[in-house]
């Protein structure tokens, strides 16, 4: 039975950056801009949805004991046809993501879903999660490059936000990714907090 | 016994089938990627034909296909590579001359080694009839693996800008990334700088080093050949 639980969960209350803390290396290296944060996301999306099926369709034939080193046959197969498939028909895009593309077969969100997820569900559900977990995961980017972005070089998108006059370059280095993302994980916890308490007030009321 | 042959004989079925389709996948699209690999080399080709300066076509033909391209050629070699310099900056096969009223436009290929990988650049030297030779213009063809958001940003226009014009003092000291010389430049003195061979690049590439420092390893090597041939 197909499960819309499946789609929404992947989106925020187990979103896969903010709350599961996953895929970290993609997550801080490649968020300099808010394109590219889009890029790798829909780069992930694509190769989560397809493992996913995949192994979801072979789950029964797979032996327990080699089922990690066929997915990450599965997976790596995937990301090298898409690399492929890319630099030929769509050589712009693959000249800006060239150095990710490769990346997403050691993101531990593909593997993680693959293993706990579509090994154990229909194909359906399998599509669902992959389509929930690929979109918490681009939006978290998205989020991610456009704080970064903005803060560093004053666009979104590359659109002009404000000017160049409170442009931190730090932002868009290596430790801007971490600042970042600490801020975020902070704000998202306390927006996670105070829900709790408020339901746990609201509950103590009746 | 038999458990551990099953299990050997299923991975090893995956691996073939797996393999098995990226092969069917490359050999599919390996066509369109010698073809868009091709078109983007012509199309930078036509770019640094264009005076740096005007914008206009410094030839009067621009070659359109292969064959028109195939003409120009100056200098070749089987294994694909003219010249290497100490850095590891290498000159590609082939190096295509253009000759238009008196003035001889070289161009070629040529790459550095960047942060991830080789930064490759088509580049075109304009020697006038006084013998004076000048870098005319830069196109970065490949920097598939210069980080996004830093060093990838070489392609960017305001970049290339930057090592277009360089005249033959700055050539013949060797170009240099300010950074790298130690000064720093006021915007009104850029052009300045290049006499001496000094690129101001820290502005319009804040926090990538490497890949600027490849191209001007590519032009050096470029350089370098061009004195071994004799043209300069």
């Amino acid at each position: 039975m197909a499960d819309l639980k499946n789609f929404t969960n992947g989106l925020i209350k187990n979103n896969p950056v903010f709350v599961q803390v996953l895929g970290m290396c993609p997550t801080l290296a490649t968020t300099t801009s808010a394109e590219n944060g889009l890029g790798m996301g829909i780069a992930t999306l694509s190769v989560l949805t397809m493992s996913n099926i995949v192994i979801s369709l072979i789950r029964k034939i797979v032996p327990k004991k080699i089922r990690i080193p066929i997915y990450i046959v599965v997976i790596a197969s995937f990301v090298t046809m898409i690399d492929l498939i890319m630099h030929g028909l769509t050589y712009e895009l693959w000249q800006t993501l060239g150095i990710f593309i490769p990346l997403i077969v050691v993101n531990c969100i593909i593997m993680g879903r693959a293993e706990s997820f579509a090994s154990k569900n229909g194909v359906v559900d399998s599509i669902l999660d992959a389509l929930g977990i690929g979109l918490g995961f681009t939006g978290a980017l998205v989020l991610l490059g456009s704080v970064r972005e903005l803060l560093g070089n004053g666009t979104i998108f590359g659109f002009p936000i404000w000017g160049e006059a409170i442009n931190l370059y730090l932002f868009i280095l290596p430790p801007g990714a971490f600042i970042t993302l600490g801020l975020l994980l902070g704000m998202f916890n306390s927006i996670g907090i105070n829900r709790e308490n408020k339901k746990k007030k609201a509950g103590a009321k009746k | 016994m038999r458990e551990y042959i099953k299990t050997g004989l299923i991975l090893a079925a995956f691996m073939v089938a797996a393999g098995f389709l990226v092969s069917v996948v490359y050999n599919f699209v390996n066509p369109m990627i010698v073809q868009s690999e091709f078109n983007n080399t012509l199309s930078a080709i036509e770019e640094v034909l264009k005076d740096a300066n005007t914008g206009e076509y410094l030839v009067s033909n621009i070659p359109t296909n292969e064959e028109q391209l195939e003409k120009n050629i100056w200098k070749e070699d089987p294994n694909g590579v003219l010249y290497v310099s100490q850095k590891n900056a290498k000159v590609y096969s082939p190096v295509y001359k253009f000759t238009e009223n008196n003035s001889e436009i070289y161009v070629m290929t040529v790459s550095g080694v960047g942060y991830g990988g080789d930064v490759v650049s088509v580049i075109s030297f304009v020697k006038n009839d006084d013998g004076k030779i000048t870098l005319n213009k830069i196109e970065v063809i490949n920097y598939s693996q210069e980080t996004p958001g830093l060093g990838a940003r070489i392609s960017e226009e305001s970049v290339k800008k930057r090592f277009s014009l360089i005249p033959e003092s700055g050539l013949n000291v060797g170009v240099k990334v300010d950074k790298d010389a130690g000064v720093n430049i006021p915007t009104d003195s850029i052009n300045t700088y290049k006499e001496q061979g000094v690129v101001k690049t820290s502005d319009v590439m804040t926090g990538a080093t490497i890949t600027p420092r490849a191209v001007a390893d590519s032009i050096n090597a470029a350089v370098e050949f061009l004195k071994e041939e004799g043209v300069m």
